[in-house]
């Protein structure tokens, strides 16, 4: 079982494909990501509740779409077998497809992500809060690495809505479990950054799941001979 | 003109908006406007310098981003959207990232050195020295300061790759190819809204979260500077508006003034009142900024040794000069002068040491690199349009 790509040259060629093909839906969702920003900057409490919602569900949308039309839509469009008559392995595509939709996916992910953490370091507001961002900013990244590598591994459209929407619909429960949750809850609102050991913990648990959901779908990839 | 020559109508138009902001800034020590918020706020105050001020402020910055958005365009059109992010990050996002600690580290040491030893205090000084007294420290207030502007330069030019990439060069184009008029009596109109969204007149955007109004507000004014650069003829066809567009923008201006009692009921206005306000704050920063570029291509493109050493000089001076400015105008605050010696003062000495500085120590080393680029080898931007 071979986990390297047989040519890095191509996976690059591979990602700058993906990366031209979802250009205008990232431009758009960049516009988009500015637009919710500017709502948090215009310092009102309505509109800037209205801004930090609007930020998260764009950073969902953007990963649902990205593995959307990235992966799932290649398969219906025919554009596997384009791929298949190139002088690429399956693990070269596997790479391409991963680092192409990570590359993507990253780029709203860190402006967000640092663009919160930026605003509570930088503010009165207090800092306390980081944790507790960093660990829901994680478990998103969780919810799209995981719904991506399934995507990635699993040919079923009806396998990738039911992982995707499974994962989505546990970022509320999350949000309110990391809330109240000893360790957390009661640092919330201090001007110290408390890194307590459930923090540690659960940010160490998400990293896992990260990478354990990157090595199952490289090894479906790697058992391949074929891409059938 | 050779290829890669500088546009010198721009170039100036740029070092002048620049300059502008040095005297504005001194200005609003002797504002009766700023005086209860301003740190280095003068007990001499006079309506004289609201009304001159604030007139300048209206197209000070906008003016700026117009020149912006077209050099933006330059750049596009010589080395591709690549180039242009590359550019930004050399010239704007590493002088932000380097000077913006020095900057805000030297007001803040200014500032609390001036609470602990002014005699004669400004309201705003007198009460970070009781919070200081209070806390130990001095209020936290995180910003860019004086360098905002160039963190919304970065975020236009992610717009710039989010419009090309959108395809949306079309509606640049289509506004741009109004008729003279409905171009000149509409776009104050699609601005209001954006001014309505803040206060009259409208403050910086320092907050380091991009604010929605100035997003809107300035990314409009850099789209009509990346249009005028693309479409070439814009500028002549409003050429024969000039006169009026000067006479209308000063008419707005006034008529604001005077309605809002020279800015003081302005925050008690009702929501068709603001509204109105905004109305004329577009309209008059709307027209002067047309007209500034219609007169400066009249009387500023052409080659002038000083006025290319002022183009140079200009962003090191507005990097440098609000600490200047403080430093100077805290211990003016002790001295029993006319505020208008005070304002020539602090406008001249500051000017005076950036413009050293800038020649003793940025100009020859890489500083001025940093800032200013190599000499670029001559090249027509009307040739690269043509070509792109």
């Amino acid at each position: 079982m071979n986990w390297l790509a047989s040519d890095a040259a191509m996976v690059r060629k591979l990602v700058v494909k993906d990366w031209q093909v979802y250009r205008k839906q990232l431009a758009g969702y960049v516009a988009g990501l500015l637009f919710a920003l500017g709502l948090v900057g215009m310092g009102s409490p309505l509109l800037s509740a209205a801004g930090g919602l609007l930020l998260l569900v764009l950073l969902i949308v953007v990963g649902t779409f990205a593995i959307g039309s990235l992966i799932m839509a290649e398969r219906k469009e025919q554009t596997q077998p384009f791929v298949m008559s190139l002088p690429v392995t399956p693990m070269d595509v596997f790479w391409g497809k991963l680092l192409a939709n990570l590359a993507i996916y990253l780029v709203p992910f860190l402006l967000v992500t640092g663009g919160m953490l930026a605003l509570i370091l930088g503010t009165p507001s207090p800092d306390g809060a980081v944790p507790w961002v960093l660990l829901i900013a994680l478990f998103v990244l969780v919810n799209f690495v995981v719904s991506l590598c399934v995507a990635i591994a699993v040919d079923s459209d009806g396998w990738n809505a039911f992982a995707m929407l499974a994962l989505m619909t546990l970022i509320g429960p999350f949000i309110y479990w990391v809330t109240w949750m000893d360790g957390i809850r009661e640092h919330l609102q201090g001007d110290v950054i408390v890194w307590s050991p459930q923090v540690l913990w659960l940010i160490g648990g998400e990293l896992a799941v990260i990478g354990i959901a990157i090595l199952a779908a490289g090894w479906v990839h790697a058992r391949k001979t074929s891409f059938l | 003109m050779q290829s890669g020559e500088r546009i010198h109508s721009m170039d100036n138009l740029r070092a002048l908006a620049m300059l502008a902001g040095v005297v504005f800034h001194a200005a609003l020590a002797y504002s009766p406007l700023m005086h209860p918020i301003w740190p280095a706020a003068d007990a001499g105050r006079s309506v004289v310098v609201d009304a001159l001020a604030w007139f300048l402020h209206m197209f000070r910055m906008p003016l700026f981003f117009v020149v912006a958005g077209y050099f933006a365009a330059l750049l596009v059109a010589r080395r591709g959207m690549a180039g242009l992010f590359r550019n930004r990050c050399a010239r704007v996002l590493l002088p932000l990232l380097l000077f913006l600690p020095l900057v805000v580290a030297s007001m803040e040491w200014l500032t609390a050195h001036a609470a602990a030893t002014v005699a004669h205090p400004s309201p705003a000084l007198a009460w970070i020295r009781s919070y200081i007294d209070a806390h130990g420290a001095l209020p936290s207030m995180p910003g860019w300061a004086h360098l905002w502007f160039l963190f919304y330069l970065l975020l236009f030019t992610v717009l710039v790759w989010v419009a090309s990439a959108l395809e949306l060069r079309r509606i640049g184009a289509w506004i741009a190819s109004l008729p003279p008029l409905a171009l000149a009596l509409a776009t104050p109109v699609l601005l209001a809204p954006a001014l309505a969204g803040t206060g009259v007149p409208w403050p910086a955007p320092e907050f380091f979260v991009p604010s929605l109004w100035a997003l809107a507000f300035f990314g409009a004014y850099f789209a009509l500077g990346y249009q005028a650069f693309q479409r070439g003829d814009l500028l002549d066809r409003l050429r024969p508006l000039s006169p009026l567009l000067l006479g209308g923008a000063i008419a707005a201006y006034a008529a604001l003034f005077w309605l809002t009692d020279g800015f003081a009921n302005a925050r008690t206005a009702s929501s068709s009142q603001h509204l109105l306000h905004a109305l004329l704050e577009a309209c008059a920063g709307f027209w002067m900024i047309l007209w500034c570029l219609l007169a400066g291509r009249r009387w500023l493109d052409r080659r002038s040794a000083a006025m290319r050493w002022l183009a140079d000089a200009s962003y090191w001076t507005y990097l440098v000069h609000l600490p200047l400015l403080f430093a100077i105008q805290y211990r003016l605050l002790d001295l029993p002068l006319h505020w208008m010696a005070k304002f020539a003062l602090s406008t001249a000495v500051t000017l005076a040491l950036s413009f050293a500085s800038y020649q003793l120590l940025v100009r020859h080393t890489p500083i001025g690199r940093l800032l200013n680029g190599k000499r670029a080898i001559p090249q027509s931007p009307r040739d690269v349009a043509k070509a792109a």
